[in-house]
């Protein structure tokens, strides 16, 4: 993997060489006297889905190709030359034990329709190593807020606090896939890196592999915004007492990123004509997804609470009539 | 697959900070795709790209084109110097108006890293010319809108001086936290009854904070050139940054372009100011409390990288009533700005009537008291 092409000389970042400026800083790029190696890319036997657009590799094992992220059997094939990952997080997670979580999940939630465990069809739970791009970066910020903690003598509520603060990220995940919608990839997530190994291809004979469709210079400033998210959650935990206007000025430096890919147990299912994602982290078993919701179950209890006003109103009609007839 | 910058946001924070963060900004930074689709992943490439950015594989339209030939010209008028083709034979001054300009062999002023090219015809560039020239007419003298350009409008590149620094500060500021009070107070009514009420104050309570801020700072563009001033060159800001492309010497093909003549260290010092500004501004969003008093901000600059950079712009002067009026248009973007005449006879008109309304207004007054 040679994608580490050159660092900002101010603040450090990694530089791709379509870079004219550092995003981080706006320093100039230095000019490359000879066309640097690109990124590290690997022609492979690749699989459009005209259904939703993912694009992966398959395993060649596969019997019949469906896609796991909309459930369509209409796959394109085409060789691609795509971003290899650098590292990989390998399954942890089991087949029969991706079915069972998978059961408990959808027999959990009172809004879930009562049949879904029965009649969706389980058997399409595939395990896709998804693409994303890990940041990692160091912080120095400066934080101001107002504190609820105040001096005796104080007249208001609240009294202003400053202060600094030095950060280190190495795990920042910002999803890599066209498929996926943010949201999925941010609550798929956490994943454990220190379990993960060099990746060198050998898994993509097992299993689907989605390629990289965002570019690390796309995905950088969705990393730009987690960190200042984090950050200012960390400096929020300075201030006592109850906090407000908490603001974080932060100064991101020596920022890098590589490609990577993670287990994603996903489902792609079809209730009552519509098509719904179960994600489950591949790493800890952690399920997530937008479940159907059950209108039945719905219209059941608006019902139960218009009754029971109702009732409610009945009542007291009912005894403010009798304490009246009583007068 | 989708375009990548069609992804949408991550879900935005619960409190959105009050300065703008540095994500926003990247994200403006990030130029929308407008290159071909690469053959191997749709990605967008554009010609300078060696390599596509989304598969690495060889862009086979790059390439770095050859030198073009060009000779220099100084204006005897006004002292600019303009580079144009070898195939320009007449050439009359686009900053003054003259004819008096010699071919030169210099070979000095420092070589421009960064350009961005023209997107507005000459043709359309007219159009926006007729267009203000017409407009907003009333203090303008009729004849403006006779007014025709001697010759088809010529676009020149221009210099301008781009920095990037790393602006740390130290503030001090009073910090005001407000709190309510409730007071009571006394009131008479018309019938001589008093009455006793409450209300709500507001008291503000005041702090002293101090802290630090630091920030990167880009994208102030100064004029390197002697010929238009800074006021004239902020008139049509703001060009769109991230279209910057490498400077390449086929880019001046069939168009002037002006030598940077002022000095780096003056534009070094003209961009602190503004910097300063701007990060005086941002400090005033970083501070908390609900309002706040006698900010002192001191500011050191360090890490300053200089970018001279090649704008497109039409520089042209027009003749009325043997005046030149001297205008400029955005070359990318058409916006455009310059000097118009007023016509002072009907503005004397105008001034003469208003003062006739105000001298009535007085007289009936004088009248009515008396």
């Amino acid at each position: 993997m040679t994608s580490l092409l050159s660092k900002c000389q101010v603040c450090q970042g990694l530089l791709d060489e379509e870079d004219l400026f550092c995003s981080n800083c706006g320093t100039e790029s230095p000019k490359m006297a000879r066309p640097v190696k690109p990124l590290a890319s690997q022609v492979t036997h690749s699989f459009n889905c005209t259904g939703c657009g993912a694009s992966m590799t398959y395993s060649s094992s596969a019997k019949n190709l469906v896609c796991p992220f909309c459930g369509s059997q209409k796959l394109e094939e085409k060789d691609l030359k795509t971003i290899t990952a650098k590292r990989i997080i390998p399954f942890q997670i089991s087949q029969g034990e991706a079915i069972a979580r998978l059961k408990n999940w959808m027999g959990k939630g009172f809004w879930r329709p009562r049949d879904l465990a029965t009649n969706a069809e389980i058997t399409k739970l595939t395990p896709v190593y998804v693409p994303y791009w890990l940041f990692s970066a160091k912080t120095s910020t400066n934080w101001t807020g107002d504190t609820s903690k105040l001096p005796n003598f104080s007249s208001g509520d609240w009294a202003p606090v400053a202060g600094t603060h030095q950060g280190e990220y190495d795990q920042i995940l910002v999803g890599a896939s066209s498929t996926l919608t943010p949201y999925e990839t941010k609550s798929v997530a956490p994943f454990d890196f220190l379990q993960s190994r060099p990746f060198h291809g050998e898994e993509s004979t097992e299993y689907t592999i989605e390629q990289f469709c965002v570019p690390r210079k796309y995905a950088r400033p969705h990393a730009y915004q987690e960190i200042n998210r984090l950050e200012r959650d960390t400096c929020r935990k300075y201030i006592p007492g109850r906090s407000r206007n908490v603001n974080a000025n932060v100064l991101t430096r020596e920022m890098s990123s590589y490609p990577v890919l993670v287990p994603v147990w996903i489902m792609a299912y079809n209730y009552e004509k519509k098509v719904y994602r179960f994600l489950l982290n591949g790493q800890n078993g952690k399920p997530s997804g937008t479940p159907p919701f059950s209108i039945g179950k719905a219209l059941g209890v608006v019902t139960i609470v218009v009754a029971i006003v109702t009732a409610i109103l009945l009542l007291f009609l009912v005894v403010g009539g009798l304490i009246s007839l009583m007068n | 697959m989708s375009s990548p910058t069609s992804e949408t946001d991550l879900e935005s924070s619960p409190e959105p900070p009050q300065e703008i963060p540095v994500a926003e900004i990247v994200d403006e930074t990030v130029p929308s795709p407008h290159g071909q689709p690469c053959n191997e992943c749709g990605s967008p490439i554009e010609q300078e790209d060696h390599f596509c950015p989304g598969c690495g594989k060889e862009n086979p339209g790059y390439s770095a084109s050859a030198e073009t030939p060009q000779k220099k010209f100084q204006c005897q008028n006004c002292g600019s110097k303009v580079t144009l083709d070898r195939s320009v034979r007449s050439y009359t001054c686009p900053f003054c108006d003259s004819n008096y300009v010699v071919e030169t062999e210099l070979k000095g002023g420092p070589e421009p890293e960064f350009i961005i090219g023209f997107s507005l015809s000459p043709e359309e560039a007219q159009k926006r010319f007729r267009s203000w020239i017409e407009k907003d007419s009333f203090f303008r003298p009729s004849s403006l809108k006779q007014v025709r350009l001697k010759e088809k409008l010529t676009g020149v590149y221009l210099p301008f001086w781009s920095f990037s620094m790393l602006a740390e500060s130290d503030w001090a500021a009073r910090i005001g936290e407000y709190w309510y009070r409730t007071e009571t107070y006394t009131s008479v009514d018309s019938n001589g009854k008093t009455t006793t009420h409450t209300r709500r104050v507001r008291e503000t309570e005041w702090w002293p904070l101090e802290g630090k801020h630091h920030r990167y700072y880009n994208g102030y563009l100064v004029t390197a050139s002697q010929s238009i001033s800074q006021r004239e060159s902020d008139s049509i800001q703001p060009y769109n940054l991230p279209a910057l492309k490498r400077y390449q010497p086929y880019f001046l093909a069939g168009w002037l372009s002006e030598e940077a003549t002022l000095d780096k260290k003056e534009a070094v010092e003209t961009t602190k100011d503004y910097f300063y500004q701007q990060e005086r501004k941002n400090i005033g969003l970083f501070l908390p409390g609900d309002t706040y008093s006698q900010l002192q901000v001191a500011t050191d600059f360090s890490k300053i990288n200089s970018d001279l950079c090649l704008l497109p712009v039409y520089v042209h002067t027009y003749h009325f009533q043997g005046k030149t009026f001297r205008f400029l248009i955005n070359g990318q973007t058409g916006q455009i700005a310059g000097q118009k005449p007023y016509s002072y006879a009907k503005t004397g008109i105008l001034v003469t009537i208003i003062a006739a309304i105000l001298f009535l207004i007085y007289l009936f007054f004088i009248f009515y008291i008396s």
